[in-house]
């Protein structure tokens, strides 16, 4: 079996002293991150980036990896525990999570979501390994038009997955896009909207914005609503479940798996669309569904399964067809272009050792979470006592150095503050940065795809609807928006957020 | 009688037609080209015109149909304190160093809450930029000044 060599392959690579000890290290670090409430995952892979530069690619990715992973384990301990959830994908574990916490299972509830994570860890692994090279060797076949249309398709589906107007989703797609123009065009050398700054000529770095609008925007928001944190002082005892438990729980785990690992390769889609889809799931198929937000087990294994399978699979099209699906992988593929790559289907071809690295990784990250996590989490509980006061202005100071360390440019810096302003008012007037951050990452292969596309055809836009694969990924992006803008699905959907 | 109704998405609305404008001024001189032969403006004049397009009909959407939310209010404190923190850690960072920016910048920084203890953002700052120059200028070895020009 192909999926079973390309495995070990990869575990040969992953299991080595050095590697290990790196993903050991970015489990650690994402785990404490993740733990402190007021910081997510993409400020904390953003703030560690420069730690990876130093590294060999494979060595930096194992442990970026495991910063994401470990974000999420965190994000979830602090959901359960205090009501707070580290981070979005673990928003849903709070509902019976803390519930479960409060009436004496902390222990078990905690041990439901590692394990139900480890699961979903490893059942990612596999799917990863299955799937990619099929959908690596399909890319092959694409050319310009293709890929144009597979970044319509991409970018359509991140409008249907945001809140809100898709009216407003779609002009912050534009937006996006207008940002990514800034910089020399490649195929006429003409720098465009660099208003004289010669820093912009290769276009506005990825890190000030993610980090502007998403990471200090985030620090200034809960600087606005001030948060109490109410710790459960109750000891925690028990950590397995019981029987009882057992019994609800594993069937939850396999729904929540499989249905976070459909979700998550889905561009726009990932790990906190995959824990409301479960969440939801698991409320119908209930017997009894007054249980759920009362602390049932259910609605901690499914959520936590779905979002780590989510996480996981969303690397395939990254990893793939070389489009972020969500801005932590759009985090990813900045990471990757540092080390002087590009992502894409050429990864799989070129760096076979990279690519199966990685997916190896994912499981060992997984393990070791397991390992580490359940006997550490007094300590982790201690970290939580840490007052936000204290925590916020290192927070910044870290990001800032990190986004500095990259280019050694003080453009990054005065862009960061335009973000964070900007980003302010995307909060203020209720519009989705995440279609917007998209966009942007995808904005310059988008346009020379198109203009590429238009030169093949000799300006016939006729190429796109006579092109079999090119057709079919246009027909879907249009289905799509045609399902969001009809009402009465569109009520459904605004139903599903609400939940 | 026209009312607003959506503040949020005038706001919305203004910042998608104002920054449509500026991309359409600043890329006046950038060649259009035809379908065959784009140019480098075809893409962002295109899509500042959509830009605009759509801003023109989420603001005029702001008039009708169903109220939404109001606008939050703007903690300035908070917001300000932040980006002045931004600011004044790209002005120290090259001219003082790393040890005078990473002591600055948490100490300014946290001010941004009313809940500052002078004390402790000092000892902490303190702290914070220690451990910056340690970690990062002797421990990954990033290219930054240490103190004023030093590296």
């Amino acid at each position: 079996m192909d999926v079973i060599a390309n495995l070990s392959y990869g575990f040969g690579l992953v299991f080595t002293f050095q590697n290990l000890g790196f993903c050991l290290i970015g489990c650690l670090l994402g785990t404490l991150i993740g733990v402190l409430p007021g910081i997510g995952p993409i400020a904390t892979v953003a703030m560690l980036l420069p730690a990876t530069y130093g590294l060999d690619p494979l060595s930096s990715l194992v442990m970026l990896a495991g910063i994401y992973y470990g974000a999420q384990y965190g994000g979830s301990t602090t959901a359960i525990l205090i009501n707070m959830p580290g981070e979005t994908s673990s928003v849903v574990t709070c509902l019976d999570g803390y519930q479960m916490a409060r009436n004496g299972r902390a222990g078990s509830a905690l041990a439901i979501a590692a394990l139900g994570s480890f699961f979903a860890g490893c059942v990612g692994t596999v799917f990863i390994a299955a799937f990619a090279p099929m959908l690596a060797a399909l890319s092959q076949k694409f050319a310009s038009p293709e890929y144009f249309a597979l970044m319509a398709l991409g970018l359509i589906a991140a409008v249907v997955m945001a809140r809100g107007s898709v009216l407003k989703a779609l002009a912050m797609i534009f937006a996006g896009l207008l940002f990514g123009i800034v910089g020399t065009d490649v195929q006429t050398g003409l720098a465009r909207y660099t208003f004289g700054v010669s820093e912009l000529w290769d276009g506005i770095g990825f890190l000030p914005v993610v980090m502007g609008l998403f990471g200090i925007v985030e620090v200034v928001m809960n600087l606005e609503r001030p948060q109490e944190r109410k710790l459960l002082d109750t000891k925690i005892t028990g950590l397995w479940p019981n029987m009882e438990e057992f019994k609800q729980c594993w069937p939850a785990v396999i729904r929540g798996t499989g249905i976070g690992s459909l979700l998550g390769i889905l561009p726009g889609g990932g790990a906190v669309l995959a824990s409301f889809a479960s969440y939801t799931t698991e409320k119908r198929l209930a017997k009894d569904p007054s249980r759920f937000g009362k602390g049932a087990p259910e609605g901690v294994a499914g959520p936590e399964s779905a979002n780590n399978a989510a996480a996981q699979t969303s690397f395939i099209p990254l990893l793939t067809l070389g489009i972020p699906g969500n801005v932590m992988m759009a985090l990813m593929m900045g990471a990757l272009i540092i080390q002087g790559m590009n992502p894409g289907a050429a990864v799989l071809d070129k760096r076979p050792d990279l690519f199966w690295g990685i997916v190896a990784s994912m499981w060992v990250g997984n393990l070791m979470l397991l390992v580490i996590n359940l006997p550490m989490i007094g300590m982790w509980v201690k970290v939580l006592r840490v007052p936000y006061r204290a925590l916020f202005p290192i927070i910044l100071v870290l990001s800032l150095i990190g986004i500095y360390t990259v280019n050694n440019s003080l453009t990054d810096i005065w862009l960061t503050a335009f973000f964070c302003l900007l980003g302010y008012m995307f909060v203020k007037f209720d519009m989705e940065p995440t279609p917007f951050v998209l966009a942007f990452i995808l904005g310059p292969q988008m346009e020379d795809n198109l203009r590429r596309s238009m030169t093949l055809s000799r300006g016939d836009p006729m190429i796109f609807v006579n092109r079999p694969i090119t057709l079919s990924l246009l027909l879907i992006a249009a289905f799509v928006l045609l399902l969001v803008i009809l009402p009465a699905i569109r009520k459904k959907r605004e139903e599903a957020f609400q939940e | 009688m026209i009312r607003l109704k959506k503040p949020q998405d005038l706001g919305a609305a203004i910042l998608f037609i104002l920054l449509g404008c500026v991309c359409l001024w600043f890329g006046r001189d950038y060649r259009y080209g035809t379908l065959a032969r784009m140019g480098p403006g075809f893409f962002p004049i295109t899509l500042s015109w959509l830009l605009i397009g759509f801003g023109i009909v989420i603001g005029g959407l702001a008039f009708s149909f169903s109220e939404g939310p109001k606008i939050a209010q703007t903690n300035w404190r908070g917001l300000l304190t932040v980006v002045v923190a931004i600011i004044l850690f790209g002005l120290l960072i090259n001219n003082a160093g790393l040890l005078i920016a990473a002591f600055i910048v948490p100490l300014v920084a946290a001010f941004a809450t009313t809940e500052v203890r002078r004390k402790e953002a000092l000892i902490l700052s303190a702290l914070v930029s220690i451990a910056c120059v340690v970690v990062f200028v002797y421990g990954l070895r990033q290219p930054i000044p240490v103190f004023f020009g030093d590296y």
